[in-house]
């Protein structure tokens, strides 16, 4: 993409730097790889879970918000097949699952958009007009407001040693604002297994409860 | 930004909020809100609590460490205002500074990824 003048930035969406650092290390990277442990991709763009990802042109200005950004997958033969994984598993976490997941299996049709505004430019079907861009963002009631303050607080607290302390903010951030995968997702993630279970769901509980097609919601495009 | 106290100097409100307290009302970038008089004291501090609530700014309160967050604006608005990619300095795995404003010139896709 870069001879193109497309630059992929990628940006770990980690609390803890560290947990991220073997992915980033086992896949040295060519373009820039940054971090992001105050979750500000979250709270300036509505990135709602990973991987999310949003288009810059040359002029600063966003021509597509934030949404679900996977990478094509590459041939079948090339990859660890997970369906039969998936397969075994008891019929409601299958459920589940294939519900989570049903939205990302068209993952070249990202990959040829973002080809197509290599190509194209501006003149891209896939370039949303500046209104458009609004308009398609996150909407951000009160509690959702409310909800970024709680997580902030969760952040502070567990970074300064009190995790323990940390994890009613992380639930009522939850609670708020319950369709950003990203705050439950980390919450989870920052849980000392030995704790036992801090939150009243585990995690396919609760994407089955919230809403399953919230979780990678479909592309629009 | 985490702060200890909610009588704070304007100084301290913009450093938390990014929001500059000036005569015509709390301002950023093109945008001012206008503001009802504040009872400044002698160490020029007020009540933060008003002005969040004018600028639609949520307070999250942590009763056991003292400790108070400040949301952004919301209510009847999107996450993002405009189109224009704002103010944004994040860090590589080395911890070296990255503006994303450097890539001014060129597109970007600009992923978030996460290990969990």
């Amino acid at each position: 993409m870069s001879p193109k003048g497309v630059d992929i930035v990628t940006v770990a969406l980690d609390t803890d730097v560290e947990a991220a650092r073997p992915f980033h290390d086992a896949a040295p990277a060519t373009h820039a790889s940054l971090v992001d442990p105050g979750h500000e991709l979250v709270a300036h763009f509505g990135m709602t879970n990973a991987p999310f990802a949003i288009w810059i042109d040359e002029d600063g200005t966003i021509v597509r918000p934030a949404e679900v950004a996977f990478a094509p997958r590459p041939p079948d033969a090339e990859r660890p097949d997970q369906s039969s994984f998936v397969a075994q598993l008891p019929e409601r976490q299958r459920t589940i699952i294939e519900g989570m997941t049903a939205n990302i299996g068209d993952t070249d049709r990202y990959g040829a958009a973002v080809r197509d505004w290599a190509d194209r430019g501006a003149d891209s079907p896939y370039v949303l007009s500046e209104a458009e861009v609004v308009e398609r963002s996150r909407p951000r009631p009160a509690e959702f407001g409310l909800a970024a303050a709680h997580f902030e607080l969760a952040q502070h607290l567990h970074r300064c040693g009190f995790a323990r302390d940390a994890v009613p903010h992380f639930a009522e951030a939850h609670r708020l604002d319950p369709t950003n995968w990203s705050y439950h997702r980390e919450a989870l993630s920052l849980v000392d297994p030995e704790w036992g279970q801090v939150y009243e769901r585990d995690m396919l509980s609760e994407v089955e409860a919230v809403g399953i097609e919230t979780f990678y919601p479909a592309l629009d495009m | 930004m985490v702060i200890d106290r909610l009588d704070v100097t304007a100084e301290e409100f913009t450093a938390a909020t990014g929001w500059k307290l000036e005569p015509r009302g709390a301002c950023q970038d093109d945008v001012c809100v206008p503001l009802p008089p504040l009872d400044v004291d002698a160490e020029g501090r007020f009540d933060a609590t008003v002005v969040a609530d004018c600028l639609g700014m949520p307070i999250a309160h942590d009763e056991t460490h003292g400790l108070w967050a400040l949301g952004p604006r919301s209510g009847d608005r999107r996450v993002l205002d405009s189109a224009r990619l704002p103010d944004l300095v994040l860090s590589d795995f080395d911890g070296n500074a990255f503006d994303l404003a450097s890539a001014r010139g060129r597109k970007v896709v600009l992923v978030a990824w996460s290990s969990w």
